[in-house]
């Protein structure tokens, strides 16, 4: 198919002389040999036919949906539209081609607008196609997102790589067409704001395929030049259009001369739902090109207020120096130093006064305390010194004698006392005593106590002793023969000490 | 572009820069009353001097193709 159009557009208007409603006119000679049977149509008496019915029974223009297969591409693009039940072949010749700009992939579902065309010689039936869509996304959205993607990785679109504008710029360079609508719109805003801003314009093409090498080196010429010819912000505009009459600005090319410039760029293309990649790779992106003047070119209403308000501040704080200053200077010469110096000097010399004082005192205490620290020291040295060693022992010693007198004293009257307590019992339980008491004491002649009646016989001889002389009697008999309680014989009477007897018997004695 | 562009100094930019720079000087009370004085006076000077910017009335446009754009250039690299 390569290299040679799909028709014959010659035979074509032969067939179209044919006749309407694809008779065949008579009298048309049909070559090959000899006459044909009746009704017997050669190929191309059938073809003009089919032509015929074609045009009859299809419309001029049809739009079909189909999804794109077997896609060739040379100067003219061939490729078949089919859906589930049918295939048709399409094609887009070069003009159309380039119009179109992106070639259908295989497999994506198209809507493709054009005329049915019967070609003869080749026997097939075309689509040829003026305008092709892609149903859903467009093939233009999807590559500037593509564009974008590889951009962004690229980090062309952090925010952080973008340069602030200039506050107030000295000139503008504006890359725009002379004849679009956003030049006026720039220069009359740009009058508005600031009339000191100076503007160089830039005419360059800003559709159609040279607009993207136009835009890109006019960017890169400014920017070589920004230096010397005082610019300090470049922006880059063009009015409305659609996603096609914007694609310059969509361009690789525009996108790296605005991202090497040597001063900021502002863009603004196309209306404000329009993203170009000019305006994302761009320091500053503004919905219309009014906006991006604005941003760019400061208000000299506002900065006539600024400077009116630095005006204020520069006098205001001068003044309030001089102020500040004078106020200083009258503090000092309020200080006492200055109103009453011979005040300062009484200060001065209480304070020496009350020094001489502090320090006599101290010298008082000093010699004070010195004073008992020695005291301390004699007396502790007193203490050890001989003499008085010895008196203290000599002392000692008198304290024992005083105490070994009276202890011998009082042991001495003790035992006196013991002894006159005795010699008193003594002599209270002695025998004269109990004689005294009217008792008497009977013995035999030779002194033998007598202390039973059997002791003695009548007749014998008996000696009673009584507290005052002694009465010899003779023994008559015995008398009352009640014998006495019986004790040992040769036993010495119970003494008074002696523990055995009752409290009552020692009472009542011996007798 | 026939006119020279204005130098740094004479930028407003650089004018009000100088100026706040002034005012923050005097403000903070670090220099002396006499330096004081002196810095008012320059903030009088480069007052003067920014309201002349923003008062410019004449807006200067200069229009060029690309053709005289890259002449432009080329002149600037030669010269």
């Amino acid at each position: 198919m390569s290299g040679r159009l799909p028709f014959d557009p010659g035979r074509i208007k032969r067939g179209k002389r044919a006749g309407p409603g694809g008779e065949t006119p008579p009298g048309l000679v049909v070559p090959g040999d000899g006459a044909l049977p009746e009704g017997v149509l050669t190929i191309t008496q059938l073809a003009v036919r089919i032509d015929a019915a074609l045009k009859s029974g299809v419309p001029g223009r049809v739009r079909v949906v189909g999804e794109v297969s077997n896609v060739s591409s040379r100067t003219h693009w061939y490729f078949s539209l089919k859906d589930e039940g049918a295939v048709v072949s399409a094609v887009a010749f070069a003009s159309t081609a380039r119009k179109l700009r992106v070639l259908p992939t295989q497999g994506e579902r198209v809507i493709a607008t054009g005329r049915l065309d019967y070609y003869a010689p080749g026997g097939r039936v075309s689509l040829i196609i003026d305008e092709l869509e892609p149903l859903g996304q467009g093939a233009l959205e999807r590559e500037l997102k593509a564009r974008v993607e590889m951009l962004r990785e690229r980090g062309w679109l952090d925010p952080e790589t973008k340069r602030p504008l200039p506050a107030f710029p000295r000139t503008i360079a504006v890359v725009t067409s002379k004849d679009g609508a956003a030049v006026q719109d720039v220069i009359d805003t740009a009058r508005r704001r600031c009339p000191a801003v100076a503007l160089l314009i830039v005419d360059v093409r800003v559709q159609g395929e040279r607009a993207a090498p136009d835009v890109s080196e006019a960017v890169r010429l400014l920017s070589a030049t920004a230096h010397r010819l005082g610019i300090d912000a470049i922006l880059v505009t063009r009015g409305g259009g659609s996603l096609e009459d914007l694609w310059a600005f969509n361009e690789i090319t525009v996108a790296e001369a605005i991202r090497n410039t040597a001063v900021p760029v502002v863009a603004a293309i196309g209306h404000e739902t329009d993203t170009t990649i000019a305006e994302l790779v761009a320091d500053h992106r503004a919905a219309t090109p009014t906006q991006a003047v604005m941003a760019l070119i400061p208000d000299a209403g506002a900065l006539q207020e600024q400077l009116d308000a630095l005006a204020r501040r520069v006098s205001t704080a001068a003044r309030q120096h001089a102020i500040a200053e004078r106020k200083r200077l009258s503090m000092l010469a309020g200080r006492p130093a200055f109103r009453d110096p011979a005040r300062v000097l009484d200060a001065h010399r209480d304070r020496l006064g009350s020094l001489t004082r502090q320090l006599a005192a101290g010298a008082r205490t000093a010699a004070m305390q010195a004073e008992r620290r020695l005291h301390r020291a004699a007396a502790r040295l007193e203490r050890h010194r001989p003499g008085v060693i010895q008196a203290r022992r000599e002392e000692a010693l008198r304290a024992l004698e005083d105490r070994l007198d009276r202890a011998v004293r009082t042991r001495a009257r003790a035992a006196a006392d013991t002894l006159d307590a005795l010699h008193r019992e003594l002599h209270a339980v002695g025998p004269l005593q109990v004689l005294a008491r009217g008792f008497s004491v009977t013995t035999t002649p030779d002194g033998r106590l007598l202390r039973a009646a059997g002791e003695v016989t009548a007749g014998d001889e008996i000696l009673t002793r009584l507290q005052s002389g002694t009465i010899r009697s003779g023994v008559l008999g015995p008398g009352d023969t009640t014998p006495a309680p019986p004790r040992p014989a040769d036993r010495p009477p119970p003494r008074r000490r002696r523990k055995a007897p009752p409290p009552d018997d020692r009472q009542m004695g011996l007798f | 572009m026939s006119d020279r562009p204005p130098s740094t100094e004479e930028r407003y930019e650089a004018l009000v820069e100088q100026l706040e720079e002034l005012v923050e000087r005097i403000e903070s009370g670090e220099i002396g009353l006499e330096d004081s004085i002196k810095a008012y006076e320059q903030g009088v000077v480069l007052i003067a001097k920014a309201r002349a910017i923003l008062t410019r009335a004449e807006q200067r446009i200069e229009q060029l193709d690309l053709e005289t754009l890259k002449k432009r250039a080329s002149g600037d690299e030669s010269s």
